[in-house]
């Protein structure tokens, strides 16, 4: 009830309002009739045609319409494509260095000592106990007393340096420091690989002072293989009898090896940083026909893969870097990790990088060529503090490629190419509404307008236009003296970027008057485009961006001085809106009243479609409903003409429109009066006011 | 600080005044006369109420039936017979009330609280009016449509109030007063003072001259419970006066106000012209050649302004008085006055007698001119059961029942009260 009650005062509300109305379904509560307008329009040529940029106000202020249609664009993709082929490359390892170290081993007086305990002479022991006793006790002895001392198979342990190594070049120094108080008149030893037995290297020294005096020899190892674990024969060490000398047990004799400017065949190693692997190279781009010959490109999109396989059992510190790719002054370098391999295995891995937005250098390392980038790769070790074993024999495998590279700008010679426009059929929309009658224009201006997006200069020879009116079946042939000659085209500039125009009057001495009467709705075109036809001649300083373009326009002017007869414009409109829906409306007459601005007698037609798609009812004006505004001896409008137009819509009319989804208007003009030109002017115009009176349907809620 | 006004103001009403269950209600009846008719005192009293009443001095019970109950279509025969009873302006108005209300006694005062919910509406409008909304304007073609003094407005609220009564000199005197606090839901409002609607004889232009004023919500039926749209207040003030042969009451009722929040109100005073919706687009192809015609783009067309802003409206105020008196222990009577500060509402003249018919029974007649409708009658029927029931219907409907197309006017009044 109070819905209801709501409705009921709404209503009251609402109709009093200027008749606007509640918009319900289902059964009707009560009828009224309406008498009221419901819309309304007024139409220009600006409405008319309701792009205006295809209204051109002339002088007189009468109107050309004017129509571009594209016959045929040129993109950069059909000039440049930027392909690389894939760049491989295996690099083995071109260098193994270590760094200088040094390993000491101490023979002390303990170490004496426990030497002479153990050779089990009589003699031996006593001089052992007398020594032990002047250390313990600090007493001092007669350093005639020390006998001469032999050692064999003293350990070396050099594995903190390498488990083994092949050695390529290198250099061993040994440094023997006396820190006993008693001098050494001889010092014979022998260093071998404890496994091999081989011997390394071996000297002897006369004289070595006491407290801390030194003597040193240096071997070449070039060429040896040299163990961690070595062992030295210290075969004759004779003391010089100098009187009476205090001793300790910690005062020893400095046996210490130093290896230096080693690099290596192959080591189980602890490796320093160090750079393993080094190339550099050309890649030169492939696919570029026709002579294109690029010093420079800009990567819209793309991108850059990098596959790598390592043997080395390390972990491979990668860098790629294509120095003369920029982006934002920093050239492209890509840094990445490969994988230690497992022993006998490969380690593998694909890198990919967005190329886009990089400018590159296409002149290559020396700035002499074209097509062609310059690329590096460097590979590294790192101290890992772990010894690993890596060998010359290890290699780096690399491949390179691109994917997808789009260019945003090229820069070079883009070469003598040829591109044919057609043979093609294209439709011509301007006249598509027209359904039946004649118009005939005064006059037509046709031009062929090419617009040059690309840097480089051209040629452009029209071979063929022919018009066809597929409704009428006439078609006109373009003949003209721009026909079948080779006509120039200039090129667009850059900094600030401008397209070329090219335009070719078509219209002169042809008959494009004639071909455009026709009325057509296709055009069939062949049009051919050479690029460069005079070669090289801005040496190397053609350009194209990605977004450039070459397109073909036919334009059409066509100034409104024209003569209709029963020219019928058709248009179809959707009919679905929510007051129509509502099913308000009963029945009734719906009146068009027209005050017509345009020197054109029309009627109208209206025919209604279900969703189907199919004509259930129509409204049509007699002929020449609508008068014409009439003219004076200049044929121009000197006022508006009033007309109205009736339909009666009953009740069974009213339902088929209900069910209408699209309504076709079909409105057939004349000029008036016939046989004469008249021009269209900028300020005609045509009024419309639809008024119903209606038998109108209040809804329950 | 508005929480301190509050306090004040109950502290004001609660030295000052008394509130109780209005003195329209039938119950009253019964409750003044308890002590002749056997009710005990009570310390507490709960009511629960629904009402509606609907009455026009033009529009017919039948008419009314078909448009808000039956939904029977509304012929041309059916509006003549309405047109012929069409005064120059005419009324209409709709009050419907259901809520629950308490009054709970002490030595000193007793409280009054209470929930309302009310839906009420109200029209004046002239004959033309009727005659465009019913039949359309093409008979007004070429001539002035008189909309004039048109004043139309549906609106339905909460209040919730508290209050207090207090007999002074012995119960010779009785002062209360309640304060209510309301939240309203839907809106829709009309006014349109000295306006006038012509019709271009061929339909080209409808001229709106004059003055409007249309506010409105969408209706939405949550907005009757839940939903807030405006908020305001009201007092309620009660007076009475006891001497040996009856009881003279005065009572104002919903004396306040309801601001709508941000309400879509459409106004101007000129000369608004329609002359049919523009459509720019008409060629456009893949576009509707027919917008949708509503109250907006009309409005749009015709350059009246619209607006979403606030929008005080009073309520619609009841002053009533009357005087009971008891010619002897099985009858009373009263004669009163009751007017409503509402458009479309006049003076409402009543006389009512009461009947004790024995076994708890009451019959009540009563007889009105005035209101939204012209004279009326009115039936009542009360019973008290076991001394602490009263059960009441009052039946606004004779003439619905028995002349509905020569009738104007139809409600009913029933409770339901328990005394503790």
């Amino acid at each position: 009830m109070k819905i209801k009650l709501y409705l009921l005062l709404s209503i009251l509300v609402i109709l009093s309002f200027l008749g606007s109305c509640r918009r319900n379904s289902q059964d009707p509560l009560w009828n009224v009739d309406l008498l009221t307008p419901l819309v309304k329009a007024s139409l220009s040529m600006n409405n008319i045609i309701k792009d205006t940029s295809f209204i051109k106000k002339n002088s007189d202020n009468s109107i050309t319409v004017v129509s571009r249609q594209e016959l045929a664009k040129i993109t950069l993709d059909s000039l440049v494509t930027l392909t690389t082929p894939p760049f491989s490359n295996t690099v083995k390892l071109n260098s193994l260095v270590l760094d200088t170290r040094s390993v000491t081993t101490k023979i002390t007086v303990a170490l004496i000592i426990s030497e002479l305990e153990k050779t089990g002479d009589p003699n031996d022991a006593n001089t052992a106990l007398l020594l032990r006793a002047a250390a313990m006790y600090n007493i001092p002895i007669n350093s005639s007393l020390l006998p001469g001392l032999k050692f064999l198979n003293v350990p070396i342990d050099i594995t903190q340096i390498f488990s083994n190594a092949q050695i390529a070049t290198g250099n061993l120094s040994i440094t023997i420091t006396n820190n006993l108080p008693v001098s050494i008149d001889l010092f014979e030893f022998n260093l071998k690989n404890k496994v091999a037995q081989n011997s390394i290297m071996s000297s002897t020294f006369n004289s070595i002072p006491a407290n801390g005096g030194s003597v040193n020899a240096s071997q070449n190892l070039a060429g040896m293989y040299l163990e961690g674990d070595l062992v030295a024969d210290i075969d004759t060490i004779n003391f010089n009898s100098t009187g009476n000398v205090y001793i300790q047990l910690d005062q020893s004799l400095d046996i210490t090896l130093t290896v230096s400017g080693v690099t290596l065949t192959s080591a189980n190693a602890v490796f320093p940083d160090q750079d393993v692997a080094q190339n550099s190279d050309e890649v030169s781009l492939v696919g570029l026909a026709n002579g294109v010959e690029l010093t420079s490109a800009t990567i819209e999109s793309g991108l850059m893969k990098v596959e790598v396989y390592s043997t080395a059992q390390d972990k491979i510190y990668f860098t790629y870097s294509v120095p003369s790719a920029i982006k934002g002054g920093q050239p492209f370098e890509v840094e990445t990790i490969i994988p230690a391999a497992l022993p006998g295995q490969t380690a593998h891995k694909i890198f990919t990088y967005d190329f886009s937005g990089y400018t590159m250098d296409l002149t290559g390392e020396n700035n002499d060529t074209v097509n062609t980038f310059f690329n590096t790769l460097v590979g590294k070790i790192k101290y890992s503090g772990k010894k690993v074993y890596l060998s010359l024999a290890d290699s780096i495998s690399i491949s390179i490629f691109t994917e997808n590279l789009k260019p945003s700008y090229v820069k070079g010679y883009l070469g003598q190419q040829t591109e044919d426009l057609g043979p093609a059929i294209t439709s011509l929309d301007i006249f598509k509404n027209i359904e039946s009658g004649t118009l005939n224009f005064e006059k037509v201006n046709l031009n062929l307008t090419i617009e040059n997006g690309f840097g480089v200069d051209g040629s452009v020879q029209i071979n063929n236009i022919t018009a066809y009116n597929t409704r009428t079946s006439s078609s006109q042939v373009l003949t003209g003296p721009n026909i079948g000659v080779l006509l120039p085209i200039t090129k667009a500039t850059d900094n600030p970027y401008v397209n070329a125009i090219n335009t070719f009057d078509m219209s002169t001495s042809s008959n494009a008057t004639n071909l455009i009467n026709i009325l057509p709705d296709k055009i069939n075109y062949s049009i051919q485009v050479k690029t460069n036809p005079a070669g090289n001649l801005n040496t190397y300083n053609d350009f194209a961006y990605g977004k450039g373009f070459l397109s073909a326009f036919l334009d059409v002017e066509m100034p409104l001085s024209l003569i209709a007869s029963k020219l019928v414009l058709s248009d179809t409109v959707d009919f679905n809106t929510t007051t129509i829906k509502s099913k308000n409306v009963q029945s009734g007459t719906f009146s068009v009243f027209v005050n017509n601005g345009f020197p054109l007698s029309a009627s109208l037609k209206m025919y209604f479609m279900n969703a189907n798609g199919m004509i259930i009812d129509s409204l049509k004006s007699s002929n020449g409903a609508i008068l014409p505004a009439p003219v004076n001896g200049a044929n121009k409008v000197t006022e508006k003409s009033s007309s109205q137009i009736k339909f009666g819509v009953d009740e069974y009319r009213m339902n088929n429109i209900y069910n209408t989804e699209k309504v076709i208007f079909k409105i057939e003009f004349t000029t008036e009066p016939s046989s004469t030109f008249l021009k269209i002017y900028n300020d005609y115009s045509i009024d419309f006011k639809m008024v119903g009176d209606m038998d109108y349907a209040i809804h329950k809620k | 600080m508005k929480s301190r006004v509050v306090l004040a103001f109950l502290l004001f009403i609660s030295f000052f005044s008394n509130a109780q269950i209005e003195i329209d209600k039938m119950e009253r009846l019964l409750l003044d006369k308890k002590d002749s008719i056997g009710i005990p005192s009570y310390k507490l009293l709960i009511n629960v109420y629904g009402d509606f009443y609907l009455n026009s001095n033009s529009l017919s019970n039948k008419f009314i039936s078909s448009l808000l109950y039956k939904g029977n279509f509304i012929d041309e025969e059916m509006k003549d017979k309405n047109t012929k009873r069409l005064k120059k302006y005419n009324r209409l108005g709709v009050d419907e009330h259901v809520g629950i209300q308490g009054v709970y006694s002490t030595s000193k005062l007793n409280y009054v609280f209470g929930i309302d919910q009310r839906v009420f509406a109200s029209a004046h409008f002239s004959d033309d009016l009727f005659e465009m909304v019913f039949r359309g304007n093409t008979s007004f073609a070429g001539k002035d449509a008189n909309l004039k003094k048109t004043s139309i407005q549906v609106y339905d609220y909460q209040s919730l109030y508290v209050g207090v009564q207090k007999q002074l000199k012995e119960g010779k005197y009785t002062l209360g007063a309640a304060a209510s606090f309301i939240r309203g839901g839907n809106y829709q409002g009309l006014k349109m003072k000295n306006t006038s609607m012509y019709t271009e004889p061929s339909g080209q232009y409808i001229d709106l001259n004059g003055d409007i004023n249309f506010s409105r919500y969408a209706y939405d039926s949550s907005a009757s419970a839940l939903k807030s749209r405006g908020k305001g207040a009201a007092i309620n003030l009660f007076f009475s006066m006891k001497n040996e042969k009856g009881r003279l009451n005065f009572e104002v009722r919903d004396l306040g106000f309801i601001t709508w929040k941000n309400i879509k109100t459409y106004s101007g005073d000129s000369t608004f012209r329609y002359d049919g919706i523009l459509i720019n687009d008409i060629l456009s192809t893949g576009t509707s050649i027919a917008s949708d015609i509503t109250v907006d783009s009309i409005a749009v067309e015709t350059g009246i302004d619209i607006e979403y802003k606030n929008k005080t409206t009073f309520l619609p105020t009841i002053f009533h008085l009357n005087y009971i008196f008891s010619p002897n222990k099985r009858h009373s009577r009263t004669i009163g006055v009751r007017y409503m500060l509402s458009p479309g509402y006049i003076p409402r003249v009543y006389l009512r007698e009461a009947d004790f018919l024995g076994k708890g029974f009451t019959l009540v007649n009563t007889f009105s001119y005035g209101g939204f409708g012209r004279l009326d009658y009115e039936i009542g029927l009360l019973k008290k059961f076991k001394n602490s029931f009263i059960i009441s219907a009052n039946l606004f409907a004779f003439e619905y029942l028995v002349m509905p197309a020569k009738s104007s006017g139809h409600g009913l009044n029933i409770g339901l009260t328990k005394l503790f």
